[in-house]
Order: structure tokens, then sequence, then C-alpha cells
């Protein structure tokens, strides 16, 4: 059974752009760009093991790890690769360091047990169980044997320069879309904790955005966003890229307390989560920035 | 045809039940259930399932790879409602077999089949979306308090829905529990129903601050004392259907396939035979055809 489910293709609009679309429908070649994503069930036990090793033995991993899962836009001129995978996102997990959260019922738990945990010797099994992670995705020049790519580096370099909302508001064709999800953890029904990735491409743009969001039920939601944006208007050997992230967080309490919604279905999922944070800030707002990406 | 063998087969073409016949199958589950242990005998042949959570069209997937009920005899462990479409189906059809047939299924609660948790993660909203009132949601929580805690099979194997507690060192202990209430957050109760196994030595507690772990030595500790051979549990995906642990001493079965309609992962049942000789059944979700969800292809969005 195939189970591979592909992005969403518009076969006439890409036509019309004079771009193709790549074997096995997993994408589309446009403006000199090749985007692709694949979609695989979740990963096995034992590749979940094998993952554990490379991730200095991680104790524990999320459960729905799409682990062969991604979304990687190439542009072949300047060996530009951009890509997403839960891997690499579990490897900033593993190095990011944060204080430990506690579910909301964790006191009263604890209160309840004091006897029977000091005397079945009970240690905590610490590690971030939240699986947050800061990874925004990962950019890397692709010589493939190109001479005038090789050596070349890349880096994102902050701008004053917003990402042109126009071209995005737009209601061009949508010549591919897709959301691939790469991990998620129900946090063993104490929330959820996702990290998704959307793309669309566009005749004049592509943008995407990349998502990783919490809710610990009670206590406190997280909304970690990345977007990049190409831009195709500009005649330029040079891709256009811009990436704008955006940090929220905060506990209900707090949020709540600056306007947002109270914990309950305004944090159903990321999207609803976004809205609700929107009323509070900038309170909750723990980083913002834009940036281009210069090759050199 | 009586009342109760037409309920059974309008809900097995996926059709919810009007709520005054909710009501008067909710009556008589809890004449049954009331009457079960909080360590249930079950007699073997019997086949054990793990977390269903609303898949309905993957658990007539499951009977067409197990066998009809009443013809074979099934052990649910729980975990019936949430994250699924069809959560009212899924666990009135269980309910209506378990009325109908009482000694041919025997369904024990999982963590899920609780007020508190079914609030957050879906089958309360999906009640008042197909009733227009949580009166459902309401009879089929009360319904919750009278299910069983645990099962044990001929004497050797026992199966619970999330693990084990250290206020419980033996079988008698559970059966001491008053069970009828909302699944609390302390004691014995709790713990059965939420707890999970791991690769340590002892007691662990889990880094949320909430829930127990235990390791190899509890597990072994825990079925000599009760001379049982085998933990059989569900409570956690596990990717390939079911999953030892401890030398054979535990094992986690799963029995929702593609898990929430996209993990594309497989499911699976536990056969004893008469000798309590094991056989697992692997199955994948319904057809896309017959599951009546919308195809899982993403609708292009202008997302922002």
């Amino acid at each position: 059974m195939n189970r591979r489910t592909s992005g969403t293709i518009d076969e006439p609009a890409i036509k019309a752009a004079g771009s193709q679309i790549l074997d096995d429908n997993t994408g589309v070649l446009h403006k000199g760009w090749r985007i692709e994503t694949r979609k695989a069930p979740i990963s096995k036990d034992a590749e979940l093991d094998a993952y554990k090793a490379t991730l200095d033995n991680a104790k524990n991993l999320p459960e729905q790890l799409f682990g062969d899962s991604f979304l990687r836009l190439s542009h072949a001129a300047s060996g530009v690769c951009l890509e997403f995978k839960a891997l690499d996102a579990l490897h900033a997990w593993r190095k990011d360091d944060r204080p430990p959260v506690r579910v909301g019922t964790a006191q009263d738990w604890m209160k309840a047990r004091q006897k029977d945990v000091e005397a079945s010797g009970a240690v905590t099994f610490e590690y971030d169980w939240t699986y947050t992670t800061s990874y925004k995705g990962t950019l890397r020049i692709e010589s493939n044997g190109d001479a005038s790519v090789s050596g070349r580096t890349a880096e994102w370099v902050p701008t004053n320069e917003q990402m042109d909302r126009s071209l995005l508001m737009a209601r061009d064709p949508i010549l591919f879309f897709d959301e691939v999800p790469l991990y998620e953890s129900e946090l063993d029904d104490n929330g959820a904790s996702q990290l998704a990735v959307k793309v669309r491409v566009m005749p004049e743009c592509w943008f995407v955005l990349l998502r990783f969001w919490l809710r610990v039920d009670g206590v406190l939601v997280r909304l970690y966003e990345t977007r990049y944006m190409a831009d195709f208007r500009a005649s330029s050997e040079q891709p256009q890229l811009t990436r704008e992230v955006r940090c929220c967080e905060g506990t209900f309490d707090a949020l709540h307390a600056a306007g947002a919604p109270p914990d309950g279905p305004a944090y159903r999922d990321a999207d609803s989560t976004s809205t609700a944070l929107q009323a509070a800030a900038p309170i909750g707002v723990t980083e913002f920035c834009t940036e281009r990406l210069h090759i050199s | 045809m009586s009342d109760l063998d037409r309920w059974i087969e309008q809900l097995k073409r996926c059709e919810p039940l009007a709520e005054k016949n909710v009501k008067v199958l909710c009556e008589k589950a809890l004449e049954v259930l009331v009457e079960e242990s909080n360590v249930q005998r079950v007699d073997a042949p019997v086949t054990i399932c793990g977390d269903i959570h609303g898949q309905f069209f993957d658990l007539m997937e499951l009977f067409k790879v197990g066998g009809e009920c009443p013809q074979t005899n099934y052990l649910f462990m729980g975990d019936f409602v949430d994250r699924g479409f069809y959560s009212v189906e899924t666990f009135l059809l269980l309910l209506a077999l378990k009325v109908r047939y009482p000694d041919r299924i025997t369904l024990i609660r999982g963590n899920h089949e609780s007020r508190q948790i079914t609030q957050v993660y879906g089958f309360y909203d999906e009640c008042l979306r197909k009733y227009g009132s949580v009166n459902v949601w309401r009879y089929c929580t009360d319904i919750f308090d009278y299910l069983s805690l645990s099962a044990l099979i001929d004497n050797r194997i026992f199966c619970v829905h999330g693990g084990l507690s250290p206020a419980v060192s033996t079988l008698d202990q559970i059966r001491t529990i008053d069970r009828k209430q909302e699944v609390p957050h302390d004691g014995a109760m709790c713990d059965l129903l939420w707890s999970d196994p791991e690769d340590i030595e002892g007691w662990g507690l889990s880094p949320r601050g909430a829930g127990y772990l235990f390791g190899g030595d509890i597990c072994t500790n825990f079925n000599h004392t009760n001379k049982i051979e085998l933990i059989c549990r569900a409570h956690q995906l596990v990717t390939e259907g079911y999953k030892w642990m401890f030398n054979d001493q535990l094992v986690t079965v799963w029995s929702a396939p593609n898990y929430c309609y996209r993990c594309g992962n497989v499911a699976a049942i536990l056969e004893l035979d008469e000798h309590l000789n094991k056989s697992f059944k692997v199955f994948e979700a319904a057809p896309q055809d017959v599951r009546g969800v919308p195809a899982k292809k993403a609708a292009p969005d202008y997302f922002l």
C-alpha cells in the first residue's frame, strides 16, 4: 500500500507559467527552483532507535515522528538549498537548554503520592518532553560539481525590508501546495507538541511557513514561526530570499491577563493559537526579526 | 428483531442512535457493568485489542481481521473515544455488543474514558455537534465510571490500559478499589490508567511532573507475586502495532491504524487460543473509499 500522499498541483497553471511538474507529482520546477515534498508514514521502532543514537542517546522521541518526510527547495544556479526535516529539528531540540515544564496537575499529583514516591524511591526521568525546538530550517550550498558555485557561503543578515505582503495577498493561482507534518507528540494527553511546514508556490513567489506549536493544558503555549519568501520579480541571478522569525510564548495566566482568550478552544490548533496570541501581542512575543539571505 | 439487535445493525452502518435510545442502552449497560469486578475474569480463547480512538471504520476493519463478535470473544483495553471522527458510533457499538453478548466482549477503562479528558480531546465536542446537546456525553461518561479497571485471562495474563502502580502489588489490592467515579488525579486507579513501562530500574517519575514509569524489575516482581506470565496493556502508540518489553513479560498492543488519519502506521490485535498461545494479527487502515472521511489531500490555502 502506497501511504505517501503528494501535494496539490495545479497543472494548467503550471503549464501557463511554462514550468514543470516533477516525476510522481512530488513537486514543481519553477523559476529555477526545484520544490519538492515527501510525506511518509511515521518512523518505525527500529528507525526510532537508530535516531535516538544519533541524537546523543535521547531517552525519548515524539511518538509521531515523520523521519522520512521533508520539504526541500533548491536553486540550481546559486546552489542554495533549503530543507525542512524532523531529524534536524530534533538535533536543535537536544541542543536547546530550557527550564523544565510541569503539567498543571503536577503539584496535586505529587502531594497525593508523597509517601508512595518516597517509599518506591522513584526518580524523575528528566528530559525536555515538550520537544520544543528553535529549528528554523536547514540551509546549505549544493555545488553539484559546479565550480562557480563551490566555495560560496550563504548567511542570513538582518534587514529592515519587510516581506512584500501584497505579493502574498494576491489571489494568483497556487501552482503547488503542500503541508508536511514533521513530528507530533500528544504529551501523554497533556496537550500537544507539533512541528509542521507548509509551502505554496505562486507565479511570482514561493512562501514557506515552518511552525512549532506547543500547548501544555492549563499551563502554557508556545508558537515559534519562521516564514520564508522567494520573490521572483527582481531580475537577479541570486535568489531573493527573505525570512521572518516570530516567537511567542506565555503562560495562560499571563496571556489571559494581557487580553488573550483563556485556555480552551482558542488554542485547539496552531492556526487558532496564532489568532489568539495576536490579541495579546506584543505581550508574549519573545523574538521578532527579518533577515535577507546574503550569498558571497 | 429486538431493539438491541436493531441498534447494533444501525451502529454498524455508522449511524448514531437517537438520544432516547442512548439513554436506554446506557441504563441496560449499567446493569451489566456494575456486576463486573475491577479485575474482570476472562476465559481464553480471546482476542485482545488496544486503543481505538473513535476510528470507527478501522474498528470495522478490526472485526474483519479478527472475526465478528460474538463468534470471536473480545477484550478491549480502553480509549474507545477521542481523537477520531466517530467516537459516538464507536463507543455505542461496543457498548451495545457488551449488553447483547456480555460474556463475549469485555471493555475496560482507558484514561480517555473520563469527563475531563473527553472535554479536551474531542468526544464532548462530537456529542454536542451530533446531538445538539451534551446529554449523550453525560450518559456515556456516567457509564465510563462503571467500566472495569483490568482483566485477568485464565489467571495467567493481566490486562490493563496503562500499567502498574506503586500502591498496588497484588491483584487483590485492585479488587478493593471503589472504581465508580471519575478517574481521580491520585491513587492506584489513576496509575493503572496512566502509567507507562520504561527501560529503567525500579520506579520513575515522568518529567511532566505527573505519572509513573515502571522498569522491568517492577514488572518481574508483579508477575511473580501474582503468578501471571504476561502484562498486556495499550495506551502508547507503537508503530508496528505491538511491542514486547522486559524479556517478553509485557506487551503493548495498539489497534488504531493510520492514527489520526495521518500517521500511516499499522495496528494489531493479539489472539490467544485456548492454550494461551499468542498470535498477533497486524492490519492496516480501512481503504479511503469506505471510511467516509474527506481525502487527506491538503487543500491549497493562501496561508500567511
